[in-house]
């Protein structure tokens, strides 16, 4: 019968996804955890799944694994079907958040554990554990007990424990999330560098966008269940599909508009008292809007702007310093324009003004995104 | 800080601690009493005590019916608490509550009276009273311990523990003997010793349980009713010093795994 | 063995009974409890339910073919007989009394344990005091026997010292049989005290102090209320094993005053159709200790935690 996949028994070509998520849906009840989520990733890729708790993310991930039991819809890992499969046969391999290493195993025999499932023999299992061993870089800790590790190091053998059967895919649950900040940063560097060595795919899991921007090729920003957006972090950053995509990743500031008219390939939004004419490809919609609609312009702080040296069709708004933080090279200031926004802009050192002073704030059309306001309400402005 | 009570706190420690020692102190003092007699003060001295009740068959034969019944007794108890507790680590709701109370039962009624309800029982399925009905009973009581100490254990694991066997491919078979029941070793074995030594201290259910052959408190009993001899201490504090040996072993065993770990 | 386990999975009917099992947790929980389902039903219940009904009998056992006949004498023996009515009250209150000396002389010392004693000292000491917690009912008797006896430890140690009138007659009173509960009773009740107190904080005591509370404030207002469960738990261990008392009233207790247990006991080991009679004397134990320990824990619980602020 079906003996579990291993990476290296699948003759798959690097164009095939190494796995493909259709329509999944998982209810508890009412709820709709995971709502109609597709999803494909290619082989070798560092895939993010992003958002608050609650958004679906460890639900999806634990019916990738087996743990929860789809609704509707098909995972296909590797080209197979497993939708259904028992979790003890599937080719994928997880790291919990709480590492969930076997306290009465020593890390060889943790490490060990998943080879020893597939009947591989003894001298095979104690070269892939020296093999891991040496890829987390801790050679010297195989015979000790998981308590007697640090955090870190923890991480660190429950990683090479998922990767010694050699899985098809890895899934992460929010690994880093028990760490303090500073490991948590090594970490993550480290495991993306695990992820490029081994050239695995990762299905990772985390709320925290900045973990998200700095390790991911891909990620899938998720809310209430769905997927919102699924892009590269810059293309997420610079051209968010929603305005929950702007608020959650990165600082944004959020003006409110409303479209006055629409022509080819401009575009002329009501906002701030002015009209403003914005080139029609920086709405990230799908559709272009109607005249009327209600949209919000989001505009990231590093790109407003305090001068008098601006340029045509630049926004203007004219708004009070409140306060302002040094961050070294630049300047984080806060401000409240004339019609009453709370503004947000990083500027270098030499062009912040004095605190209470009015000063114009200016963002470049090319520079903004244009989303949907969103329905109900949700954003803050 | 005020120190009237942290200076009578110390004295009435000590006190208790004496009041728990002393009678221990004479009674093994006893045994070294050169005559038929109990009586102080111990003028001669003999160890010839506790090398007789050594040599005293009928209290071999109690002492050994005392360990065949504490075995039984823990093994059955085992084996019903162990998946019982696994049973309610995985329920919810109000049977669970409903078990949950059937199990501590027996932990809340009047020891004789429980005693009393299974020898009507058995006699009623026409068994006959003897080793097998004093290990039942025994594990009647037991049982309510082993769940509470394993349960306590299982709690305390992560869910994910097994999840993660699971993912690296342990079927349930392995995830029970790999994984669940190492960890639960510590709280196995507490709960074993635990059953063993509730076992071989009990007197009231096995009074009225016991067939011919009587247990070691059972034994002591009737024999405290004919009178006292010296012989008597020396065997009830080789039995004090062994089952105390046994129980702080395994404290020192269960605690010395759980920290280690 | 694990090697074994891994292999047996070629097999196709071991490796379908684990998928199955594996696919229906219903099916799972339903094996799994089956035993401890039967051992309930067999072993907690049916014996208490056969009680019950023994005790409404008018005789048992039967002779084979006669029909049994429902009746409540038996319970009404136990209100026409002064005699047990008096061994049922003096039950209760020497239980009650015993619980609450046990208490008193327990609290100090779970204190001390789990808040004076030197901090690294805390277990040495607990083990110490725990450490006899193993002895018989009948061995405990019989070392306090031998203290307690004309020609015993203590009257001896009085005639060393030049003591008049001896020997005290110490044994075989309600004093005697006192101290010889509560060396029994001691280790139940000091154990839930020492965990809720295990767990208050050393930093609300401090924070009394420093606020001025004197030593009997702190403890009326703060140490007491928050170890409201451990003197809860303690009390229940410590009553219900009292009522329930059998050997060592007969073994240290005077003849004269015989407890309830001893009456149940009694009344079994009587020829005759004793057994109606002694269950429905156990049904009453029961059903009026439990009834007297819950209210008691309902008493004491139902004032929230909120209210000792």
């Amino acid at each position: 019968m079906n003996k579990p996949v291993r990476a290296k028994d699948l003759n798959v070509s690097q164009s095939q996804p190494a796995i493909e998520i259709r329509n999944l849906v998982k209810l508890y009840g009412d709820h709709a955890a995971v709502d109609d989520v597709s999803l494909n990733v290619d082989m070798g890729v560092f895939v993010t799944l992003l958002g608050p708790s609650g958004c679906g993310k460890s639900t999806l991930l634990r019916s990738i694994a087996g743990f929860a039991k789809p609704t509707r819809g098909a995972v296909i890992v590797g080209g197979r079907d497993i939708t259904h499969e028992l979790p003890y046969r599937r080719p994928v391999s997880m790291v919990f958040q709480d590492y969930a290493l076997f306290p009465h195993m020593t890390v060889r025999q943790n490490i060990a554990f998943g080879c020893e499932m597939k009947g591989q023999t003894k001298a095979a299992i104690a070269e892939r554990c020296r093999q891991m061993l040496e890829l987390i870089h801790l050679p010297d800790v195989g015979d000790r007990y998981p308590a007697h590790l640090s955090g870190g190091q923890q991480q660190r053998i429950a990683l090479a424990r998922a990767l010694a059967p050699d899985p098809v895919l890895l899934l992460l649950d929010e690994p880093l999330g028990a760490l303090d900040l500073k490991l948590r940063r090594r970490m993550q560097q480290e495991l993306k560098q695990i992820q490029r060595r081994t050239g695995k795919t990762f299905v990772f899991v985390t709320h925290d966008q900045e973990e998200a921007m700095s390790m991911s090729d891909r990620i899938a920003v998720m809310r209430d269940g769905r997927i919102e957006q699924i892009g590269a972090p810059e293309q997420i950053y610079r051209n968010p599909a929603t305005a929950f995509v702007a608020g959650f990743i990165g600082d944004a500031n959020m003006i409110e508009a409303r479209v006055a008219a629409t022509d080819r390939d401009m575009l002329t939004l009501h906002v701030a008292g002015q009209n403003w004419r914005v080139p029609a490809a920086r709405v990230t919609a799908e559709t272009t809007p109607e005249v009327g609609a209600s949209m919000v312009v989001v505009v990231r702080p590093e790109d407003m702007r305090i001068a008098d040296h601006g340029r045509e069709g630049d926004l203007v708004l004219t708004a009070r310093l409140d306060d302002r933080t040094f961050l070294g090279g630049r300047v984080r200031l806060a401000l409240t324009s004339n019609e009453g926004l709370s503004l947000v802009a990083e500027v270098r050192q030499q062009d912040f003004a004095q605190l209470a002073e009015r000063v114009e704030m200016r963002c470049s059309p090319a520079d903004v995104a244009i989303v949907a306001a969103a329905e109900g309400n949700r954003t803050n402005p | 800080m005020n120190r009237i009570p942290t200076a009578a706190l110390p004295i009435w420690f000590w006190l208790f601690v004496a009041y728990l020692f002393l009678p221990l102190v004479v009674m093994a003092a006893m045994g070294f009493r050169d005559s038929n007699f109990i009586a102080f003060p111990i003028q001669q001295w003999t160890t010839g005590w506790y090398r007789s009740v050594l040599a005293d068959e009928e209290i071999l034969s109690a002492l050994w019916v005392s360990a065949q019944v504490a075995v039984y007794s823990t093994t059955v108890a085992i084996a019903v608490g162990l998946p019982m507790s696994f049973v309610f680590a995985r329920t919810r709701g109000p049977m669970r509550a409903l078990m949950i109370a059937a199990i501590v039962l027996p932990a809340f009624l009047p020891v004789i009276v429980s005693a009393i309800a299974i020898r009507m029982f058995l006699g009623h399925l026409g068994l006959e009273t003897g080793i097998a009905a004093i290990s039942f009973g025994h594990a009647i009581g037991s049982v309510p311990f082993v769940v509470i100490m394993i349960l306590t254990r299982l709690n305390a694991m992560s869910s994910n523990l097994a999840d993660a066997a699971r993912n690296l491919g342990a079927d349930d078979v392995i995830v029970v003997t790999r994984i669940v029941l190492p960890f639960l070793a510590p709280a196995l074995f507490g709960a074993m010793m635990f059953c063993l030594l509730l076992s071989f201290e009990d007197f009231v259910r096995s009074f009225f349980l016991g067939g011919v052959d009587p247990t070691f408190p059972v034994l002591l009993f009737a024999r405290l009713r004919f009178g006292f001899d010296p012989g008597l201490a020396a065997i009830s504090t080789i039995v004090l010093i062994a089952s105390t040996a046994l129980g702080l072993f395994a404290e020192r065993h269960i605690r010395r795994r759980n920290m280690g770990r | 063995m694990t090697q074994i386990l891994v292999s047996a999975r070629r097999f196709g009917v071991y490796r379908n009974t684990i998928d199955t099992l594996a696919r229906v947790p219903a099916l799972r929980v339903a094996l799994l409890a089956a035993i401890p389902l039967g051992w309930i039903a067999v072993a907690n219940l049916a014996p208490l339910v056969q009680m019950v009904a023994i005790s409404f009998q008018d005789r048992y056992p039967l002779p084979p073919g006669e029909p049994g006949q429902w009746t409540l004498r038996h319970y009404a023996a136990f209100f026409e007989r002064p005699h047990y009515l008096a061994a049922f009250t003096r039950s209760f209150v020497f239980a009650t009394l015993a619980t609450v000396l046990t208490l008193l002389v327990m609290f100090p010392v779970a204190y001390y344990l789990s808040k004076v004693a030197p901090r690294n000292w805390r277990i040495r000491l607990l083990l110490l005091v725990i450490a006899p917690f193993w002895i018989s009912e009948i061995v405990r008797s019989f070392a306090w026997i031998l203290m307690l006896a004309n020609n015993g430890a203590v009257n001896s140690f009085l005639a060393l010292l030049g003591f008049p009138g001896l020997p005290l007659d110490l044994l075989y009173n309600n004093i005697s049989l006192t101290i010889g509960v509560l060396y029994l009773t001691s280790l139940y009740m000091l154990l839930p005290l020492y965990a809720a107190l295990e767990k208050i904080d050393d930093s609300a005591l401090e924070a009394a102090s420093d606020l001025g509370a004197s030593p009997f404030k702190r403890l009326w207002r703060i140490v007491l209320p928050l170890s409201r469960d451990g003197i809860v738990g303690g009390c229940t261990l410590v009553f219900l094993l009292v009522i329930g008392l059998y050997a060592m009233p007969q073994l240290l207790g005077g003849s004269g005053n015989t407890l309830f247990a001893s009456t149940i006991g009694q009344v079994f080991a009587r020829a005759g159709n004793s057994w109606p009679l002694g269950s429905a004397f156990s049904m009453i134990l029961i059903g009026v200790a439990l009834a007297y320990v819950g209210l008691f824990a309902i008493l004491f619980r139902s004032r929230g935690p909120g209210r000792s602020g």
